[in-house]
């Protein structure tokens, strides 16, 4: 397994002030930093597994609050604004669910004051109070062993794969479609978030191998859709399946005769087999492997220090 | 003799020449008004239909634009991503960047410190909107620098001709003085 976390895209984005300081964080802590968070008039923070982690103005780690770096009002305006390339006008759909993927498939969320419409849609942000910036992570091999369940005798086995929150869902869909795509499987995916594939410009900033097809920031329902006539994929893929529109979308799919990828939120599997909204999906029969995820982690002193993804494969 | 000659011919064709040199600056004002406007027209383009950032936007401007019009498009989309401005303290990245382009292309330019205001003000309020936003500070910057484009055409209606005759005039003037 292969975890490529990549920092240097992320100084561009921030003040003068503050670069050489990330550039010390990130070169004497590699690899473990998975966000920043930067609050107006707080500390500056990371979180690195389970642990948040106050940073000093020299770089360093700390836990005592006092030392911390105090992030300005002016440091949040010019990372907002470099985050938008001086162009709010082109990010508004971005800003509107807010989060911004950078270059580097880094994904930048923020709040603040929301401004909204009479309708009650949020319009814009004015005063960003809070920007976190979560690194981009390609563990390239995470699904290696679930490969054999997917694909068998050259064939796309329907999968569902499942877990609680923060287990590694996207990881492994975005690992399974690299796989295929590389083994030259006409690969579409659904990625209404972004969370997938992280586009910037039209470009995956993940590796999704050769040939992949992404849909990006269009509902999952016409994506599929669109991606069904359009790209006549061997395999469709996508996240978090959650909305009846979304299910029609793959029942469509399962009609047309290509392999369905998906993925969804749930702890067992009689849990997912009995949600309503999964009811057409199972009394078809669309799925015929369930891939349940979990993680085992080890603590030290109350705290989890480390862990690694388990998987449990259901054939239905 | 011919040396008097030769000479009276010299200060002549200088004071022509820099009569010339005056009056074309009329001309050249009105001229890159002109460009200006229509590049502003592109620029609105490629910012509400196609919704490119402003570096993008700025260089698809200057592909478009010859000369010097052209060139402060280019450099300004340059300066706009270098270290400098973007993690600066000066809040407004395109203004500084069309600043240093217009700095670096002073020489060139025949537009007035009021016509340079006009554009260095849009560039200041340019990136923070909407659509809709940009497209009316746009239009609204376009629309001085026509009453601007208007004024400066007729000044060079009126003055082209008086002084490219000046020069002429002047340098018979002084070979008549020094005569």
């Amino acid at each position: 397994m292969e975890i490529i976390m990549v920092y240097s895209e992320i100084t561009a984005y921030m003040p003068k002030s503050l670069q050489p300081t990330l550039k010390r964080l990130f070169s004497t802590f590699p690899g473990i930093i998975e966000e920043i968070r930067f609050k107006t008039n707080r500390p500056l923070c990371i979180s690195a597994g389970a642990a948040i982690l106050f940073v000093d103005a020299e770089g360093g780690i700390t836990d005592n609050i006092a030392e911390a770096y105090t992030v300005t009002d002016t440091d949040m305006t010019i990372i907002f604004k470099n985050i938008c390339e001086n162009s709010v006008y082109a990010y508004l759909d971005e800003i509107r669910k807010g989060f911004i993927t950078i270059r580097g498939g880094h994904r930048v969320g923020f709040t603040g004051r929301a401004i909204t419409s009479p309708s009650g849609a949020i319009e814009n942000f004015g005063d960003i109070s809070s920007v976190n910036i979560r690194v981009a992570r390609e563990i390239k091999g995470s699904a290696d062993p679930m490969m054999k369940h997917i694909l068998r005798d050259g064939k796309i086995l329907n999968t569902l794969v499942v877990s609680p929150p923060q287990m590694g869902k996207t990881t492994v869909l975005r690992d399974i479609t690299r796989q295929l795509s590389t083994l030259k499987y006409k690969t579409a995916v659904a990625d209404d978030r972004g969370e997938i594939s992280a586009m910037y410009r039209g470009v995956p900033q993940n590796d999704l191998g050769p040939l992949t097809d992404v849909m990006f920031n269009a509902p999952k329902h016409l994506a599929v859709v669109m991606m069904l006539r359009s790209m006549s994929p061997d395999v469709i893929i996508t996240d978090e399946i959650a909305t009846e529109e979304d299910v029609g979308a793959l029942m469509l799919a399962f009609g047309s005769g290509v392999s369905i990828i998906a993925s969804a939120h749930g702890s067992n599997k009689d849990e997912i087999l009995q949600k309503p909204i999964f009811k057409p999906l199972f009394a078809n029969c669309v799925f015929e492997n369930i891939i349940m995820l979990s993680r085992k982690t080890f603590s030290r002193d109350g705290r989890v220090v480390d862990g690694f993804l388990q998987f449990e494969n259901i054939s239905l | 003799m011919f040396i008097k000659i030769l000479s009276a011919v010299i200060i002549v064709a200088g004071c022509s020449y820099i009569g010339m040199i005056r009056a074309s600056r009329l001309s050249g004002r009105s001229k890159q008004l002109s460009r200006l406007i229509f590049a502003l027209n592109s620029l609105e383009s490629d910012i509400c239909f196609k919704r490119k950032p402003l570096k993008e936007a700025f260089e698809a401007t200057a592909y478009f634009e010859d000369g010097v019009i052209g060139a402060l498009f280019s450099e300004a989309a340059k300066t706009m991503v270098s270290p400098d401005i973007l993690g600066g303290e000066r809040i407004s990245a395109p203004a500084s960047a069309l600043g240093a382009a217009i700095e670096a292309n002073r020489s060139k330019l025949y537009l007035t410190d009021g016509d340079l205001k006009i554009l260095v003000s849009l560039a200041s309020q340019l990136g923070s909107g909407d659509c809709e936003t940009e497209a009316a500070n746009i239009k609204s910057a376009a629309e001085k620098l026509k009453r601007c484009e208007a004024e400066a055409t007729e000044f060079k209606n009126k003055y082209y001709k008086l002084y490219a005759s000046l020069g002429l005039f002047g340098g018979l003037f002084i070979v008549i003085l020094l005569a």
